[in-house]
């Protein structure tokens, strides 16, 4: 379904990935990227989102018409060849929510939604962008906030406004930079909830970027350990985030326990 | 605000439906701003020196045979075309002011942020200082071209060197801040190395008037406004998009920097035509919007609408107390428009401050 395939991402003097695939993500994916600060996990977000420039492939950045023909990059999502696409073509297809929050403007929630299913569908109509959006602030409890200005909620309610934005666009696939660095426990769960309840009906895919290994072992399906400018494991989750992993990404010594109930847990005990 | 009623009523009330309110409620100010609009308009059609009613002046506009002809002159060749620039300068404003603040993402944004009007000053005080034999042409052609010249440049330099420096919207603010203080001082300069008459244009001009106007002007301006409201009307809903900010703005499939350009442009284009006939009016490209957006909010299908309303009120209010603060004068309207807008924007500004939690 998501087939991400020999990209070249970062900035002109300073690429951060010259060759990164990985493999195929299926339909209902819940997907994580983890990686230390800096890695450019928000750069790949932001390149499949089509918001930040492919890198053209190596060696030949000035020269775009003798790109080398070996390996061409592909993002491909079911049938459409993301790479191609212009940023307006894109957001048909993606939804992206940022890692920044949106800003405090005087719009309320259902002003931020609507304008924003009304900027990618145009041609939506207003009985049709209103059924969209109602079970989504219902699932999310949205409702009492809908109507006050973004200005009045907190930082945490406008990251929830942000995540049900692409909810009801209800895209093929969903990128989400750290979805709930602003939220508190019940809200976190909360979002990932509707997340996967959205993923698993749709059949869409989505590709997080999380700090949280607990929480990223709790709501994924698939993990995919980044760390400066390389690929060092992907799989699931549990194969994925050992300590020699941990150690490796953070410089960081730390277990996985299990817990209780069957849960594996990560606790981390001192830097290297 | 904090509570509202459809909590009681969840049940019965649904989102939806709350949409639509809440939609109405935005419709029937933006109506509300019409109709307080042309109201003012005909007041201020009614004001003036010589003594010609209210229903004089109605039944004179539909049928000029009603009127002598010095009632007829009057209404036709003073009144009408102060009143209909002053209303139309109102909305180029307004409009510039709103699409300013949103392209800048700064509510202390207004046209004359990026240094147009003292660039408008300089070019008329130029055109002013080279003291042409020809009076009349003078005053009503080479002063706007100058004005308009000079502001189109300031604009085309702001936009050159955001595009060569890949400027954010901050360096773009003090790009025109310092542009306006260099401005000011060759206008300065102009003034120092001219005789007094020609320091007493510059001076007057910078006060802004509506007996600049003529018929043909007001064409122009008008002709303005129809080429920018639908451009307008495109990009509402990528306006409403970039008040989240720039990433969600791209996030949701906007081209924000050509959105910028196109606003930068746009605003310019608005703000250079409206003062380069009446000269420099300040306060109504600054507060047109925040009324507006007091009123409305920021859904741009409303705020723009609303805060080009709202300056074409306060430029109204504006030139029917130019003709009534000292009587038997008519003021330089440029000098009232804060006179009158300071108070009924502190006003406005205090009513809205109660309704908060």
């Amino acid at each position: 379904m998501f087939f991400v395939k020999n990209i070249r991402i970062g900035f002109r003097r300073h690429p951060l990935f010259e060759n990164l695939s990985f493999a195929e993500l299926k339909p209902g994916t819940m997907a994580t990227i983890i990686g230390p600060n800096g890695a450019g996990k928000s750069t790949l977000l932001r390149t499949i989102a089509g918001l930040h420039p492919m890198l053209s492939a190596a060696g030949s950045a000035n020269k775009s018409g003798k790109a080398h023909p070996e390996q061409p990059p592909i993002i491909t999502l079911g049938e459409i060849a993301i790479e191609n696409l212009s940023l307006q073509q894109r957001v048909k297809h993606i939804g992206f929510v940022p890692q920044v929050l949106p800003q405090a403007s005087s719009l309320s929630p259902y002003e931020v939604i609507f304008s924003s299913i009304k900027s990618v569908q145009p041609d939506l109509n207003r009985e049709e962008a209103d059924q969209r959006i109602e079970p989504v602030f219902r699932k999310l409890e949205m409702d009492s906030l809908a109507f006050e200005p973004m200005h009045t909620l907190s930082g945490g309610q406008r990251q929830i406004v942000s995540v049900a934005q692409i909810l009801v666009r209800r895209p093929q696939l969903l990128l989400l930079d750290e979805p709930t660095s602003a939220l508190d426990l019940r809200w976190q769960l909360k979002v990932f909830e509707a997340l996967q309840d959205q993923v698993k009906s749709t059949g869409a895919v989505c590709l997080m970027v999380m700090h949280d290994l607990n929480l990223a072992l709790r709501v994924s399906d698939y993990l995919i350990a980044l760390s400066a400018g390389h690929l060092l494991a992907e799989g699931a989750p549990v194969e994925v985030i050992t300590p020699a992993i941990i150690r490796q990404i953070y410089g960081v010594i730390g277990r996985i326990e299990t817990c209780s109930q069957g849960r594996p847990w990560v606790i981390a005990d001192e830097t290297v | 605000m904090l509570n509202p009623p459809a909590k009681q009523i969840a049940g019965t009330s649904t989102l939806t439906n709350r949409h639509q309110q809440v939609v109405a409620r935005r419709v029937l100010c933006v109506t509300s701003l019409v109709v307080a609009m042309l109201f003012i308009f005909l007041l201020d059609l009614a004001t003036g020196a010589s003594n010609i009613s209210f229903s004089q002046v109605l039944s004179g506009l539909l049928n000029s045979s009603e009127l002598t002809t010095p009632e007829a002159v009057i209404i036709w060749e003073l009144r009408l075309p102060y009143s209909v620039t002053a209303l139309l300068v109102g909305l180029a404003l307004g409009l510039a002011g709103a699409e300013m603040q949103t392209a800048l993402n700064n509510p202390l944004a207004s046209p004359f942020t990026l240094g147009l009007s003292s660039a408008a000053t300089l070019g008329a005080s130029l055109a002013l200082a080279f003291n042409w034999n020809d009076i009349a042409l003078t005053t009503h052609l080479i002063v706007p071209l100058f004005a308009f010249a000079f502001a189109a440049g300031a604009t085309a330099l702001i936009l050159f060197l955001a595009r060569v420096f890949d400027a954010r919207t901050g360096t773009i603010i003090l790009f025109g801040i310092s542009l306006t203080f260099g401005f000011n001082a060759m206008v300065a300069l102009v003034q120092y190395l001219s005789d007094a008459d020609t320091v007493q244009q510059i001076v007057f001009w910078g006060m802004g008037s509506l007996a600049r106007t003529s018929w043909e002007k007001i064409a122009i301006i008008f002709m303005v406004l129809v080429i920018c409201v639908p451009a307008s009307i495109i990009q509402v809903w990528r306006q409403t998009m970039l008040r989240c900010g720039e990433e969600h703005a791209k996030a949701a499939g906007v081209d924000v920097d050509r959105l910028r350009r196109t606003l930068m442009l746009r605003v310019s284009l608005l703000s250079a035509i409206a003062i380069c006939f009446v000269g420099e009016i300040g306060f109504i490209g600054l507060v047109g919007p925040h009324i507006g957006r007091l009123l409305v909010g920021e859904d741009h299908r409303f705020y723009l609408p609303a805060s080009a309303l709202s300056g074409a009120v306060l430029m109204l209010l504006a030139s029917l107390a130019s003709k009534t603060l000292v009587a038997g004068a008519i003021l330089p309207v440029g000098m009232v428009t804060a006179l009158v807008g300071v108070p009924l924007f502190v006003l406005l500004i205090f009513t809205y401050a109660r309704r908060q939690p």
